[in-house]
């Protein structure tokens, strides 16, 4: 934590929308943490077992979300499907971000033939839907979260690999990498010492507000079929199981439609909080740090 | 596209040599060739006898050691992300491969040297004033021991009452290390106070080349007259222009024809316009560029 400004709290209490953004984060990112270790029905909620005579059960003290058609209760399901759109989340931007930055990085410094190269190819991912790229390598790698990660990922890191790249452009020609070339350092530890911690702020600050659509997205991949397997109660597939049953049953959709919502929002509104707060005033926190 | 055309001079050890011009007129890319950080497509640098042209940079660490550069924007060249005295001990590490302990003392030495207190090395160059964080860069550009350093604007960026301990600093530090200086500035009243000898640059060209003290007092081009009368009109409110400049300077990517200096020069002729004027001996190694004196 020691990386967040102290003013930022300060700036959040302010703006009470984003202070409800960075409460659910912090709230999802606990319970995420934690959740196997909360789990009132781990049974029900790893999907080990069922009991068709709970089946459909409607939300009620003992089943707040309700129960599936497999009689599982819904609210420790949910809980548990936190866990992986946090793990997949993460894994997902910061595995994008790691191969974004280096080749933004190397075709930016570099420039010439290798520069145009890890260019191009950034530009030939970028050149297709996202979601597209994604649903066309998962339905290729199989199904399972590491493989929904590498998915996500794959489709993910051009758009870090453009930023860093035009950051790197920018920082490239600053006084003090030309007065690091007259000292006569070596190209790599201009790029590691002077080129990469300049330009990272963008590229890492972007991550950030990219969580919330991570997670959307690797639902989305479980809920078109090409994501997560069963019994892994990933939000998308527990959307998509109760899909079926919308009419007689809501809450196996609603529910955790509900929390992938609130998730999302919550990630976007932090987004835009640090966003504001980063835009106008982006050379004080680079003194800070 | 030729920024620098036909720029020739010789620095001696121990000597400083200033280059002036008005901003523009490619004087400080002459300070980026001679560093290697522009390609040079004709013409030779030659250090110590040894040409360095064309050198690729693993063929250049010696040059690297023994040159060394201070630039205009004292804050824009130290890493905004290195603290001090990682800034003034990365060229020690480098070259000297010397123990810890060293580096350390070193940097002291050097910290005292160049007049700064020991409690700015913990510091980032963010919290530094202009003044000290050109301080710092002199530091680091005189800590392994170079033979030449260049200076690029060194003062402009200043306050007017840094500069002049800036400058005091420079001239003091050539003494102690026994440092040669090319010293690029667009003010020739910092030229008068540092230079053994000085060429005048108009867009890309030599115009007029001697002593410091030959140009200052009996300049002949018409473009070393215009700027030494009005560097005096700011000092000396009274006195007359006896030139007035004529518009502003031309592009430099398309020079005028003939000498490149004949649409802002009162005494431009015919020939002017159309031969350019080489670059010619008026007796005591005084070379000057200009119809009037071929």
């Amino acid at each position: 934590m020691g990386l967040i400004p102290r003013d930022f709290f300060k700036f959040l209490v302010k703006r009470p929308l984003y202070t409800a953004g960075f409460i659910i984060v912090i709230a999802f990112t606990i319970i995420g943490s934690i959740a196997p270790y909360i789990l009132t029905k781990p049974e029900d909620a790893w999907g080990v077992t069922y009991d068709l005579n709970k089946a459909f059960q409607p939300p009620s003290l003992e089943y707040p979300f309700g129960t599936d058609a497999y009689g599982r209760d819904m609210l420790n399901r949910v809980i548990l499907g936190s866990r992986y759109s946090l793990i997949i989340a993460v894994c997902v931007v910061g595995l994008s971000l790691i191969i974004g930055v280096i080749v933004g990085l190397v075709a930016g410094y570099l420039a010439g033939f290798i520069g145009t190269i890890l260019m191009r190819l950034t530009d030939m991912f970028l050149a297709y839907p996202p979601l597209l790229l994604a649903v066309a390598f998962a339905s290729v790698l199989g199904r399972g979260v590491l493989t929904t990660i590498m998915a996500l990922a794959i489709s993910w890191w051009p758009w870090y690999a453009r930023l860093m790249y035009v950051s790197v452009n920018s920082v490239k020609s600053a006084q003090y990498v030309e007065a690091a070339k007259v000292v006569g350092l070596s190209k790599f530890t201009i790029m590691a010492k002077y080129i990469l911690p300049n330009s990272l702020i963008p590229v890492v600050t972007q991550s950030m507000l990219d969580m919330g659509s991570a997670i959307l997205e690797a639902s989305a991949l479980s809920f078109l079929g090409v994501g997560v397997p069963p019994p892994i109660p990933e939000w998308g597939r527990l959307i998509s199981e109760g899909w079926v049953y919308v009419s007689k049953a809501y809450w196996i959709t609603f529910f955790p439609g509900l929390v992938l919502l609130v998730t999302v929002v919550g990630f976007n509104l932090l987004g835009d909080a640090v966003k504001e707060y980063m835009n106008p005033r982006l050379r004080s926190i680079v003194a800070k740090r | 596209m030729k920024a620098v055309d036909g720029v020739s001079f010789t620095v001696e050890r121990g000597q400083i040599h200033a280059l002036v011009g008005e901003s523009g007129c490619g004087k400080s890319t002459v300070l980026r060739a001679i560093l290697r950080l522009v390609d040079v497509y004709s013409g030779r640098i030659v250090f110590d006898n040894v040409d360095i042209t064309n050198r690729g940079e693993s063929d250049l660490k010696w040059y690297r050691r023994r040159v060394q550069a201070v630039f205009q924007n004292p804050q824009g060249s130290l890493n905004p992300r290195m603290r001090v005295f990682d800034i003034i001990a990365e060229p020690l590490r480098l070259h000297l491969k010397i123990p810890r302990e060293e580096v350390l003392s070193r940097v002291h030495e050097l910290t005292k040297l160049v007049g700064l207190p020991e409690s700015i090395l913990d510091q980032s160059p963010q919290s530094l004033s202009g003044g000290q964080a050109q301080r710092v860069a002199i530091a680091r550009a005189i800590s392994i021991k170079p033979d030449l350093l260049l200076l690029d604007e060194p003062t402009s960026a200043l306050d007017v009452s840094t500069q002049a301990q800036i400058l005091n600093l420079l001239l003091d530090l050539k003494e102690k290390l026994n440092l040669s200086y090319v010293l690029v500035t667009h003010d020739i009243s910092v030229a008068r106070y540092m230079a053994d000898t000085i060429g005048v640059m108009y867009l890309g060209k030599i115009v007029e080349k001697s002593s410091a003290d030959t140009v200052l007092s009996e300049p002949l081009h018409p473009y070393t007259k215009l700027l030494i009368s009005s560097a005096l009109l700011l000092e000396e409110k009274s006195l007359e222009s006896t030139l007035k400049p004529i518009g502003e300077p031309p592009s430099a990517i398309n020079p005028p024809p003939g000498c490149r200096f004949h649409p802002r020069c009162p005494y431009a002729t015919e020939k002017c316009k159309r031969e350019e004027p080489p670059l010619v001996t008026t007796g005591k190694e005084h070379f000057v560029a200009c119809w009037l004196y071929v």
